[in-house]
This record gives structure tokens, sequence and C-alpha cells, in this order.
């Protein structure tokens, strides 16, 4: 059987902004577009951590930008997700589809 | 009215309690953010989960040195060292001595005894992990032998306590050496959460 990277439900939602904001995703608009999206707020200790998590994963990497003067002289950090990250989140979207189809509970979205 | 700057104590605590090649582009986020009309209380609030965060990653990243910390400190076996002719002669020295020279002379003995056993576990742990380096390891122990000589100090105050013999020799004893050990793996051996760095040209 073959062995596959489980995704959490946080890492899976940071993955797909990922996706959503493409080259500039960097701390702030990776937040702020969970934020808009999920309507929760998101700690940035918390997005960073995830995203560690997911580097050492390999399913994202990143690099770092030049720095500039309202950020105190530090620079940005960009995220992109690497080959296998699409490959894990294509693979998990399969897996949920398959475990959502035929559930009567969730039909008509009443819960 | 909010100050154009953060809370100065909250940049510092992150900057020198968050380990990682990361901290640095959190804290620019934090502060561009901190820019756009973000309280001090927001910007203080997620300071401290990014170090409540960072903290237990690096608990669970060090979790094998922890671990070797505690059983080696546990094992020393003191009891045996304290009874040995060699070491009470040693000891029986710094009692003929005036008093505050004896004392000094007792922390000085244990802190020493310490010392030897923290630099044959430090070596072995670094050699072992192929992670040596000569600037982490001096400065690892620039840190560590004044907090073992430290912590002897307070462990031989602590001897005067009434309390029961196996709590002092068989668990108070083994505290410094645990602690220093400890925090010469911590910064001696570089963390697992630190990045490389690549850029992207502008």
């Amino acid at each position: 059987m073959r062995k596959h990277n489980y995704i959490g439900d946080f890492e899976l939602m940071v993955m797909l902004v990922l996706l959503r904001l493409g080259e500039g995703a960097y701390g702030v608009p990776i937040s702020r577009e969970i934020e808009q999206q999920c309507g929760r707020d998101v700690a940035l200790g918390s997005v960073y951590a995830t995203l560690e998590r997911l580097e050492e994963k390999g399913l994202v990497s990143s690099a770092l930008g030049e720095p500039t003067p309202e950020r105190g002289g530090r620079a940005k950090r960009y995220f992109s997700l690497t080959r296998k990250g699409l490959r894990a989140v294509r693979e998990t979207r399969r897996a949920l589809i398959r475990l959502w189809r035929g559930l009567p509970e969730l039909e008509g979205g009443k819960i | 009215m909010k100050s154009s700057q953060p809370p100065a104590l909250a940049t510092w605590l992150l900057d020198h309690l968050v380990p990682g090649g990361m901290s640095d582009a959190l804290a620019g986020d934090l502060l561009e953010q901190y820019g756009q009309q973000r309280s001090a209380a927001w910007y203080w609030r997620q300071v401290l989960v990014v170090i409540l965060v960072s903290f237990l990653r690096e608990l669970r990243v060090r979790s094998i040195a922890i671990l070797l910390a505690i059983a080696y400190s546990s094992v020393v076996p003191w009891r045996h060292i304290w009874i040995t002719p060699q070491f009470k002669s040693l000891s029986n020295f710094g009692f003929r001595l005036p008093w505050p020279l004896s004392l000094t002379y007792q922390i000085a003995l244990l802190t020493l005894f310490n010392a030897i056993m923290l630099v044959v576990a430090f070596g072995a742990y670094l050699a072992v992990t192929r992670s040596f380096n000569r600037r982490r390891f001096s400065r690892a122990l620039l840190v560590a032998l004044p907090m073992l000589a430290l912590a002897s100090t307070g462990l031989m105050f602590g001897m005067a306590l009434p309390l029961p013999l196996f709590l002092k020799l068989d668990l108070a004893a083994r505290l410094p050496l645990f602690l220093a050990l400890l925090i010469s793996m911590w910064i001696g051996a570089p963390s697992a959460t630190c990045v490389d760095s690549k850029r992207i040209p502008a």
C-alpha cells in the first residue's frame, strides 16, 4: 500500500491559500486570506508553525525577498507549493470527495 | 492614539526568544500588520502566541536531548562518588579552610566534578549527532559553566535545608548537571527548526 502524507485541516487551508495567492504569498496575505475566507482569527505564529511543518515535509518551499523599511528592515519570506505539495492537495481532495459521497446526513446542507 | 512603534519589549522578546530562520520574516510581518491599524494589545497577543508555539515546537524537536540529559544526570552515582576516600579527603581539606573560603572551595569542587561530566557528555552528544562546531561548543560552555556554578551554589545552600537525604542526594544533587547539560545541548546543537535562506532576486 502506498504511503500517504496526511494533511491536517489547517495545513490544507494554508496550502489552498498558497494556491490562491500564487507568487505573492507571504505571512500577512496568507493570514488575511484565511481570516476572510474562513471567518476566523488566526495568529501569525500558528500560520508560520504550519508553514514550517509543511516545509519539513517537502510540501511547501520558501524564499526570502528584499528587506523593506516599513517592516523594520526585515525581509518577507515568500511561500509556494512544491510539486509534492500540489499532489498531496489533489489526493486529499479526492479522498474527501469519496468520503463525502453518499452520506445522507450531509445532503442538502442542513448541518 | 496609537504609537507608530510597536511595544519595544514585545519586539525584543520576539527577537531573542524565538529560534529558527523564520523568526525574522515573522517579526517583519507583525510590524507590517501593526502599521495597518492594529493595536498594541493585538501585537502583544501575537508575540506571546509566537513564543509559546515556538517553545512547544522546540520541546518536541529537542525531546531526545531532554531525555538524554535526564538519563545522564540520573545515572551519575553521586552517593558512591561522595563516599570514596579520594573525594572525602578533597572535601575535608575544604572544611579546614576559614569561612567563606571553605564554602567557596566546596562549591568549586562540586562545580569541577560536574563540569568534567558535562564536557564528557556534551562532547559525546555532539560527536554522536555529528554536529560539532568549535564556536557553538565554546558558546554553549560559556553559558552552561557559569550556570553550573550558580546551580551548585544553590545546591550547597539547599543542603542545609531539613530535607530527606534521598531528596538531597538523589534528586537535588543531579539538578545542576541536568540543567547545564540541557542548556549546553540546546545552545550547542543546531535546532531542526532552522531553515535555509534562499533569496529571491530583486
